[in-house]
C-alpha cells in the first residue's frame, strides 16, 4: 500500500534475530498506524497480564502513513508497551527524526521482545537489521549516545539515558531533543538492556496521488500559518504561553495541586521565558508552527521547557526560578526522564516531608532546592532518588498520603489543575494511559485555553471529551502532531472572545453535549469530507489510496480508544481505577470552592461511549470491527 | 490608580507590560486609554480576554464593568498548546 514501507519487523533480543511480522492491508485500513496500530499488535501479542519488565513485554515502535510525507508536523512516531508505572498499556509520542529515518530504512514499525545478554543497540539500514555492542556507551547521556550511535546526518536515533538503564519508572526515550516521555517506555528499553535504535536508509515515500496531496498540503500549511493559535500565539510563546491563562483560570497546578493559582506565576510564564531567556524558536521536522524554544543552559543552546515542565518544576514546587527550571529540563532530557512525573514526585515528596510522613529534606519554595542534583540521584536511584524513581503511587504505598499522590492508575497528572477544568478532570480519570491530558481528551482547550466554555460546569463535558479523545487518537494514528488540530477551532471565535455571538455559542455549547453524545453512541459521524476544515482524512487518502472520510477517520480513533480499554482490562484494569485522588474530588479549590464532580460525568461518559460500567459492550466491539 | 497588566500577544505588540491610569469609570474607558497610549487600536483591545481583579469580565458586566481606584485589569490573548 502507498504511504507505507509495508514492512514491520519482529525483533527478539534474546536470540538477536528478527523476522517480518505480517500486517494486512485490512489492519492498515482499520487502524492506520502509530499508537492505534500498535495497540492492535499489542492486543494480538499480549494475551495475558504481564509485568512491564518481563522480557516478553513487547515494545512496539510505530510510524504512521503520513510520517515522512512532508505533511505539516509529520515527523511524529509512537512507542507503545506495558507501562512500568501503570502496569497497563501505554503509548508515548515523539517528534524527533527517528520515525522518518525508520521509514526510509524500509520499516513502518518494530516489535521488540526478549532481553539481551549485555547492553546492545539495534542498527537498521535499508531493510537490514543488525545488533551492536552498546557496552562502551552504557551510562552515557542521551545527546552523547545519539552522537556515538548515529554519527551520520541522515540517520535518526532513539535512545535512553541513565534513567532508563536504571529502570526509573518514568524514563523516556529520546530522539534529537524530543522525548517519548510519559509512562516509562525508556525503563522498558533498559529492562531489555537496549540502549537504543539507529535507522538510516534511502527509501523514498510513495504517494497514491502526489498532486492531490501537494495541493491540499499547501492549503493546510497556509491555514496553520494564518490561524491565530498555530500561526501566531504558539510560534511566539510556545506552549509556555499557557501559564498566564492557566493561572487566571485556576488551572495552574500549584504546591502539589493544592491550588490552581501561583502568586509568582509571571516569573515562570511564557512571557518571561521569551523576554529574558529565549534565543530562537525551533520545531520538529516539517513543522510550520515551530513551538519549540531554544534557551541557554551552561553556555549551551538547548531545548527549552514546555508548559508542563514550567508548571511541574515551577509552581507545583513553589519554585519561581526560571533558570533552575531550564537547567532541570535540560538534565531531565539528558538523563532521559519525564519532567512531569519527576516534578510531581518531588512535589509529593515535599508534602510528605511537610506532613512529617517522610523526612527527606525537601521543602516547597526552598530557594536552595537543587533540582539537578535530585535528577542525577533519581537517575542513579541513589539516596532519596531511589524513592523518587518509583513515582507517586508507589511512594504513597510506602509513606502514605494516597489522597494527595496526584496520579491516576499510576501515571501522574499533567500541568492542568482539574478543579479549574471539570472536563479535564473527567479526562484524566478515564484515560487509558492514566492521568494524561492528551489521552484524556484535552478538554482544557475548551475550558479556557483556546475556547472559553464555562470551566466549572460539568454539563456536556462527557460528550465533548469523547469527541476530542477520538479525534486526537485518530490524528495520532495518522501521523501528525496534535497541535495541528488547534487550527480546526474556528479562528473567528478565538480572535473575538468578547463578541456577543461568540459568547452565546460558548454559553450554549454545553447544552449540545447531550446531542453530541447521543449522536456518537447511536449514529456516528457522517462519511463526508471537508478538507479545508479537517484535512487529515483526505491527506491520508491521497497518501495511501484508501478512501477516508471524516466519519471513517474518527472511527479509527474510537476503535483505538476502545481497543486500548480492552487491552487494559486484559492487563488487570478495574474500572474503579477511573477516578482521581481525593484532593481533587473532595478538597475545595482555593478561590473557586470547586471540586471535580466526577461521578455524574463518568456515568454519562460510559453511556455515550457504549461502555457498561467501564467495559466496552459486545455490540460496540462488533460495530467497530475489533 | 488603575493598573493594567498585559500578557501574551498584547504585551508583545504594545511593547509595554504594565500601564497605569488615573481612575476611570469602566473597562471600556480603560481600553480607550490603552488605544491612545499604544500602537494598537480600540478594535484590537476589544478582542482581549480581560479580568478585573482576577474575575473575567464575562462574569461581570463586560466592557461596562465599573472600576474603582486600585483595581487591576489583566489583559490576555487567547492561548493554546500543551
Amino acid at each position: 500500500m502507498k504511504g507505507y514501507a509495508n514492512r514491520i519487523a519482529r525483533i527478539d533480543l534474546s536470540s538477536l534475530t528478527y523476522e517480518d511480522y505480517p500486517v494486512s492491508d485490512q489492519y492498515r485500513e482499520l487502524y492506520l498506524g502509530g499508537k492505534t496500530l500498535a495497540a492492535r499488535i499489542l492486543y494480538d501479542i499480549v494475551t495475558e497480564k504481564i509485568d512491564a519488565f518481563d522480557p516478553r513485554n513487547p515494545i512496539v515502535v510505530m510510524t504512521s502513513p503520513l510520517t515522512g510525507s512532508m505533511a505539516p508536523c509529520s515527523s511524529r512516531f509512537d512507542v507503545s508497551t506495558v507501562s512500568p508505572l501503570t502496569g497497563l498499556c501505554t503509548s508515548s509520542n515523539c517528534g524527533g527524526n527517528f520515525g522518518m529515518a525508520l521509514k526510509r530504512a524500509g520499516f513502518d514499525g518494530l516489535i521488540i521482545v526478549g532481553k539481551a545478554e549485555k547492553p546492545i543497540y539495534i542498527k537498521i539500514n535499508d531493510g537490514v537489521i543488525e545488533f551492536a555492542d552498546a557496552s562502551p556507551f552504557w551510562g552515557t547521556l542521551t545527546s552523547e549516545a545519539q552522537k556515538q550511535m548515529s554519527p551520520k546526518k541522515t540517520s535518526g536515533a532513539f535512545v535512553i539515558g541513565p534513567a532508563g538503564e536504571n529502570l526509573v519508572r518514568y524514563a523516556g526515550v529520546v530522539s534529537q531533543e524530543r522525548t517519548a516521555g510519559r509512562n516509562g517506555v525508556g525503563a522498558v528499553f533498559g529492562s531489555k538492556l537496549l540502549k537504543g535504535i539507529v535507522a538510516d536508509g534511502t527509501g523514498k515515500y510513495e504517494f497514491a496521488d502526489q498532486e492531490g496531496f501537494k495541493a491540499l498540503n499547501k492549503i493546510w500549511v497556509e491555514n496553520l500559518r494564518k490561524h491565530p493559535l498555530t500561526g501566531k500565539q504558539l510560534p511566539t510563546y510556545g506552549t509556555a504561553g499557557l501559564v498566564s491563562t492557566m493561572n487566571f483560570k485556576h488551572q495552574l497546578a500549584t504546591k502539589n495541586y493544592k491550588s490552581g493559582q501561583y502568586e509568582d506565576f509571571e516569573k515562570i510564564s511564557g512571557e518571561t521565558l521569551r523576554e529574558k531567556y529565549l534565543i530562537k524558536n525551533k520545531g520538529c521536522l516539517t513543522c510550520p508552527i515551530q513551538c519549540g524554544r531554544v534557551v541557554t543552559v551552561e553556555e549551551k543552546e538547548v531545548k527549552g521547557p514546555e508548559v508542563e515542565t514550567l508548571v511541574l518544576l515551577g509552581s507545583n514546587l513553589l519554585n519561581n526560578d526560571m533558570q533552575k527550571i531550564l537547567d532541570a529540563n535540560y538534565y531531565c532530557d539528558e538523563y532521559g526522564m519525564d519532567t512531569i512525573t519527576f516534578g510531581s514526585s518531588v512535589g509529593f515528596a515535599m508534602e510528605l516531608n511537610e506532613k512529617g510522613l517522610w523526612n527527606n529534606g525537601l521543602r516547597f519554595g526552598d530557594p536552595d532546592l537543587d533540582l539537578v542534583a535530585l535528577i542525577k540521584a533519581t537517575a542513579a536511584r541513589e539516596g532519596i532518588g531511589a524513592e523518587l524513581a518509583e513515582g507517586t503511587r508507589r511512594m504513597s504505598e510506602k509513606f502514605g498520603g494516597k489522597e494527595y499522590a496526584i496520579n491516576v492508575k499510576g501515571l501522574e497528572l499533567a500541568a492542568y489543575e482539574p478543579r479549574g477544568a471539570q472536563g479535564m478532570g473527567l479526562g484524566y480519570a478515564v484515560a487509558n494511559r492514566g492521568g494524561c491530558h492528551l489521552n484524556g481528551g484535552y478538554m482544557v482547550v475548551m475550558e479556557g485555553l483556546g475556547f472559553n466554555v464555562d470551566n466549572l460546569t460539568t454539563k456536556g463535558k462527557a460528550a465533548f471529551s469523547i469527541f476530542f479523545q477520538d479525534l486526537m487518537e485518530a490524528i495520532s494514528a495518522g501521523g501528525t502532531c496534535l497541535f495541528t488540530s488547534y487550527a480546526v477551532l474556528p479562528a473567528f471565535m478565538i480572535a473575538n472572545p468578547n463578541k456577543f455571538i461568540v459568547r452565546l455559542i460558548y454559553k450554549m455549547l454545553p447544552y449540545f453535549g447531550g446531542i453530541v453524545g447521543l449522536a456518537h453512541r447511536f449514529i456516528g459521524i457522517a462519511d463526508i469530507n471537508a478538507p479545508k476544515l479537517l484535512p487529515y482524512p483526505k491527506m491520508i487518502s491521497y497518501a495511501t489510496g484508501m478512501k477516508y472520510t471524516i466519519g471513517k477517520f474518527i472511527r479509527v480513533g474510537e476503535r483505538g480508544y476502545t481497543l486500548e480499554r480492552l487491552l487494559n482490562l486484559r492487563l488487570g484494569l478495574n474500572p474503579d481505577q477511573d477516578t482521581l485522588p481525593k484532593r481533587l474530588t473532595e478538597e475545595k479549590q482555593p478561590g473557586t470552592g470547586s471540586v471535580v464532580r466526577l461521578n455524574r460525568m463518568k456515568k454519562a461518559f460510559y453511556f455515550y461511549r457504549g461502555w457498561k460500567d467501564g467495559v466496552p459492550t459486545g455490540s460496540l466491539i462488533r460495530r467497530l470491527r475489533i | 490608580m488603575i493598573t493594567v497588566r498585559l500578557y501574551g500577544l498584547f504585551r508583545l505588540e504594545s511593547e509595554k507590560p504594565v500601564y497605569q491610569f488615573e481612575p476611570v469609570q469602566d473597562v471600556a474607558a480603560v481600553l480607550s486609554l490603552l488605544a491612545k497610549e499604544s500602537r494598537l487600536g480600540l478594535k484590537d483591545w476589544k478582542k482581549a480576554v480581560i479580568y478585573v481583579n482576577g474575575t473575567a469580565i464575562d462574569k461581570l458586566s463586560m466592557f461596562r464593568t465599573q472600576l474603582k481606584d486600585g483595581d487591576v485589569l489583566s489583559v490576555l490573548s487567547p492561548a493554546s498548546g500543551g
